[in-house]
């Protein structure tokens, strides 16, 4: 069941992947493509891996 | 590490011992006495002869790259490709440490004294911890260290003083134990515990000299060897084989004999103390070396902003395991069966291509 406390978990995860994000477009407006794709993968990791955890798995 | 990020060779030694020495507070004397028998301090003189040689190998290789850390060296070797596969290689080998350690860490400090607190709780003080030392950067982490390693190692050397009255040599024989086959080649490639040495490697821009990295590697070489030797040497004489493959924290059991009279009894809250500190220093070592391995291999200007978002992938990822003992599995069977590759033949294989590649550019350079 998702409560309360999940759904503002999911929303500071959402701060961190946008602030995450927001290198990753600074990254790649520098050049770097390899990079900022890596740095979007890891923005993407930081939502998906908790959210598994929380749905899957009880800590 | 930032290029001005100077370190000394007391700074260096105290990170690669903790690094190496902190799994005796986890696993070390069990997976020595699995693999030798009664000779487990055989198996550990062993691995350690194979890993010193691997080290002189390794460091006489790398002379002429004096200043050039790892990822540099396979730059020179490889191009950009080889940086980032060797980036990836030990940002992975970071990460399994930093993982792997938080779970069983966590898990063993909810077993002894924080027996209620959900786990997700007590991985949030290892995560604090992580994140701060990261965003301190190496030089705090390299302080920490030099001033915390010497009290790590009187606490652990006060616990092995403290079972001598339980000391059974006799618990030492048949004395080879699990018999040569089994010490000698099965064994050989548990020289990963030293996997470890391996960061060495990254820490070369921070110690300048080639005689620094060597300095330093043999010290923190000769040192962690000690240590190793000492907790196996005293697991294995005071609890008789096989019941010494029982206890899930081998240290723990032996600091919980301790008792000096009446007024100094259980001893092991300085346990607790040492191991909580190592521990916390191993994962944020290992954490700092995800974020630099990460940052050098993709050339990102700043590691800082990865700090957090890699903080949850490491609490999230270490969470996955059902429970310690599948974590434990995985670093006996796997990590410290195959890590050995990362650790030794790596670098030595990077150092022997960029050797070749050097001599070529400069035979080029003298035709031309």
């Amino acid at each position: 069941m998702i409560t309360g406390g999940y759904i503002v978990l999911i929303a500071l995860l959402l701060c961190v992947a946008f602030y995450t994000s927001s290198y990753g477009v600074w990254t790649w407006r520098k050049g770097n493509r390899l990079g900022a794709a890596m740095v979007f993968l890891v923005a993407v990791l930081t939502v998906v891996l908790p959210v598994y955890i929380m749905v899957f798995k009880e800590v | 590490m930032g290029k001005s990020t100077v370190l000394g060779n007391w700074e260096a030694v105290t990170i690669i011992i903790n690094l190496i020495c902190t799994k005796i507070f986890l696993n070390y004397p069990r997976l020595a006495v699995e693999a030798g028998g009664t000779a487990a301090w055989m198996f550990t003189a062993y691995i350690s002869a194979l890993a010193l040689v691997g080290f002189t190998v390794i460091q006489a290789l790398y002379k002429p790259f004096e200043g050039k850390d790892l990822l540099d060296i396979a730059e020179l070797a490889a191009g950009s490709a080889g940086r980032i596969a060797v980036g990836l290689v030990i940002a992975l080998g970071a990460g399994w440490g930093a993982t792997a350690y938080m779970r069983v860490f966590s898990e063993n400090m909810k077993l002894i004294s924080l027996t209620t607190s959900p786990l997700s709780y007590v991985e949030l003080f290892f995560v604090a911890c992580l994140v701060g030392g990261a965003y301190f950067g190496l030089e705090a982490l390299s302080r920490i260290h030099a001033f915390s390693v010497p009290i790590i190692a009187t606490g652990f050397m006060l616990i092995m003083i403290g079972v001598v009255n339980y000391i059974d040599f006799g618990h030492l024989l048949p004395i080879l134990g699990n018999g040569p086959r089994e010490i000698f080649i099965n064994g050989a490639p548990k020289v990963s515990v030293f996997f470890e040495i391996l960061f060495l490697f990254l820490l070369a821009p921070s110690l300048r000299k080639h005689e620094n990295l060597k300095a330093a590697g043999y010290w923190s070489l000769g040192l962690s060897i000690l240590f190793l030797l000492i907790s196996v040497l005293v697991f294995s004489s005071v609890f008789p084989y096989p019941s010494s493959l029982e206890g899930t924290v081998p240290i723990f059991h032996i600091a919980r004999l301790i008792k000096l009279g009446r007024f100094f009894q259980r001893v092991e809250s300085i346990f607790l103390l040492i191991w909580a500190a190592a521990a916390l220093l191993y994962i944020s070592v290992c954490f700092y070396f995800i974020l630099w391995a990460f940052q050098k291999a993709f050339r990102l200007d700043y590691y800082k902003p990865l700090i957090l978002p890699f903080a949850i992938i490491v609490m999230s990822i270490s969470f996955i395991p059902t429970d310690f003992t599948e974590v434990m599995i995985y670093e006996v069977q796997v990590f410290r069966q195959w890590s050995w590759i990362a650790a030794f033949l790596l670098p030595a294989l990077l150092l022997v291509l960029a050797r070749l590649r050097k001599k070529k550019s400069a035979r080029k350079g003298q035709a031309a």
